[in-house]
């Protein structure tokens, strides 16, 4: 498969008071074209601050220290471009959904003129045409024109317009690339499955390539292909979506998929009193990495190597790799 | 054609600034304010078409004439008519005022943003003239900067606008720090928006409230800036009206016990418009305010 998006080695640093941190460490992943790649892992594992690296839009105290990541379309590495044509990529070729759709829309201006935004911008459109093409990409993910939506301001919508007006925006321009950074959480189950049908709908229809962040595994396997999760800035498992879950290989991965409540477990669960099983511990802060394994203090498997130094990545099939030497006892 | 007019009136009903102007008009003291404010400026725009008196023309039979019905507000020392000076005085102070809070508006919110959006090189650098600006006192800045400039309108617009952009430019870079980190924002530069882009589309709006407020409270301070100069004889020169320069004219004790019509006359218009103009600050700040008592 020809690879829309492929990032190799990216690293990115902090500069805080207290020194600097690492929150993407060598983390390597590529998406095809037309394909969906889930990213996941407990909050703070830099899955964000990756989203926003290829789009170079770390905060001020961040930036990219390594590695390269290439664009289908695009000469040259993203990570180096320079900023006037940064910008022709972000909104043009990529487009990015963000999580708090409450929050991701000026106040002030109404939805259309925000869709309208980004094809002012990249298709040089006037105010009248964008305004126009706007209402009808509001349409299309199902605000229509004719109720006025496009001249309602985001207090006057709910959640889920909220986050289609969101989606609008990014796909106003037909991006090759969509990264949606865990777009569903702030809503509710029966809107989540109308947005991602729409997601899956446009992809169909677009032809693009997805980035899904997110930490719930049940919208991994209904949308991804392959998945790749982090923890503690780190890729710790990468392949395909139908291989990890029937066989995850990282004790991480499996420690996550074991979380995840299932229905026929529920009732055999609730007949033995059983709770829930959960990882101990919490996720290592960023500025008191342990050497070695991020995950080896909350690890049943680790060995006195795994404290000491960090494992590699294991290629154990075609496209399958996991960051774990004991991969299979896990 | 209705329902399009509909439309458009719902859209400023939902939009902040609309519901804004409900809360305005629910402030007593503020719309007051805005009628006096109001009357003042059609006075003074339109006398002429009303007076038909040249506020320059000698009448030598009424020297230092009180109150009558030819001259309605009395005459000064060499006989001219101290209702048409009030109100060209008033014209040419209030012309003054908008250009010189207009200059101070555009430069402050250009240095602010520039402060906020720019790289942290253009944040020390504009900081710090405004910290510059800010330390020089500005009584005798404006008496240098006026010596300098010379008299006239324009120096005298120039003059006050130099002097009171600083606190404005702080204004609006402590806003937009805050709102440069907010999701919106970060969101509009993740779809390809630049600087000047975030400036117009984003800035402008999210500032539009510390800019009215601050263009009424400025436009107040402006013409008691105007007064004063002119009063020292560094603004609008004679013959040429001014609320300032009328009062320095009647400064004399004969003309401040005998002839109380001439410095009675520019002292009470200005005093007018400067509290109206504060009540409609007011009003406008608490309307603006979401968080006030007032909403």
């Amino acid at each position: 498969m020809e690879a829309l998006l492929e990032i190799s080695d990216l690293r990115a640093e902090f500069t805080t008071r207290g020194g600097t941190i690492v929150p993407v460490d060598n983390v390597s992943l590529a998406i095809g074209v037309g394909e969906t790649l889930a990213l996941v892992g407990e909050s703070g594992c830099g899955k964000s601050v990756t989203a926003l690296s290829i789009l170079r839009l770390l905060p001020r105290i961040g930036r990219i220290t390594g590695g390269g990541i290439r664009l289908l379309g695009v000469d040259g590495d993203l990570t180096t471009l320079p900023e006037q044509q940064m910008r022709h990529v972000r909104g043009g070729a990529i487009g990015m959904i963000f999580q708090e759709p409450a929050t991701c829309l000026n106040p002030l201006l109404t939805v259309g003129e925000q869709v309208a935004e980004p094809l002012r911008i990249h298709r040089g459109l006037g105010h009248r045409a964008a305004l126009h093409e706007a209402i009808a990409t509001l349409a299309s993910v199902g605000l229509p024109g004719e109720d006025h939506q496009a001249s309602r301001y985001p207090h006057e919508l709910s959640g889920g317009m909220r986050q289609r007006a969101m989606i609008a925006v990014a796909l106003a321009c037909h991006p090759r690339l969509l990264i949606a950074d865990e777009p569903t959480t702030a809503l509710d189950v029966t809107i989540q499955a109308q947005i991602l049908e729409l997601l899956r709908e446009r992809r169909r229809d677009l032809g693009m390539g997805m980035l899904f962040i997110t930490h719930n595994f049940a919208l991994v396997a209904d949308l991804a292909q392959r998945m790749a999760v982090m923890y503690a800035g780190r890729i710790v498992e990468h392949g395909p979506v139908a291989e990890m879950f029937a066989r995850p290989r990282h004790p991480y991965t499996s420690g996550l998929l074991a979380c995840m409540p299932r229905l026929g477990r529920a009732h055999r669960m609730r007949e033995n009193n059983e709770m829930l099983p959960t990882i101990a511990g919490t996720v290592p802060r960023l500025d008191a990495l342990p050497a070695g394994c991020g995950f080896a203090p909350r690890c049943a498997l680790a060995t006195a190597a795994c404290r000491s130094e960090t494992p590699p990545l294991v290629q154990i099939s075609a496209d399958h790799v996991v960051r774990c030497p004991r991969w299979d006892t896990a | 054609m209705t329902g399009q007019v509909v439309s458009v009136l719902a859209t400023w009903r939902a939009h902040p600034l609309g519901q804004a102007a409900g809360r305005f008009a629910g402030m007593p003291l503020a719309m007051a304010g805005l009628f006096v404010l109001l009357a003042v400026v059609l006075m003074v725009v339109f006398y002429r078409l009303v007076l038909g008196v040249d506020p320059n023309a000698i009448d030598l039979t009424s020297l230092n004439a009180p109150p009558d019905a030819v001259h309605w507000l009395g005459t000064d020392g060499v006989g001219r008519d101290v209702l048409a000076r009030v109100l060209e005085g008033g014209r040419i102070s209030l012309t003054v005022a908008c250009s010189a809070v207009g200059v101070s508006m555009l430069i402050g919110f250009l240095i602010g943003a520039v402060a906020a959006l720019g790289g942290a090189l253009a944040n020390v650098a504009a900081m710090r003239v405004v910290d510059l600006a800010m330390t020089l006192p500005p009584v005798v800045l404006l008496l240098v900067l006026a010596s300098v400039a010379g008299q006239g309108i324009a120096p005298t617009i120039l003059v006050i606008s130099l002097l009171s952009w600083p606190v404005l430019a702080r204004m609006v870079r402590a806003r937009l720090l805050e709102l440069r980190e907010r999701e919106f924002v970060i969101a509009s530069r993740g779809m390809g928006g630049g600087v000047w882009h975030l400036m117009i589309r984003h800035a402008l709006p999210n500032c539009v409230d510390i800019l009215i407020v601050y263009a009424t409270l400025q436009f107040a301070q402006a013409i008691l800036a105007e007064a004063g100069l002119s009063f020292l004889g560094m603004g609008i020169p004679p013959p040429a009206a001014s609320w300032g320069n009328m009062l320095n004219g009647a400064r004399s004790s004969v003309v401040l016990e005998h002839y109380p019509w001439q410095w009675l006359s520019p002292g009470i218009a200005l005093l007018l418009t400067e509290l109206a103009i504060n009540f409609v600050g007011d009003g406008l700040s608490t309307a603006l305010n979401p968080r006030s008592e007032a909403g």
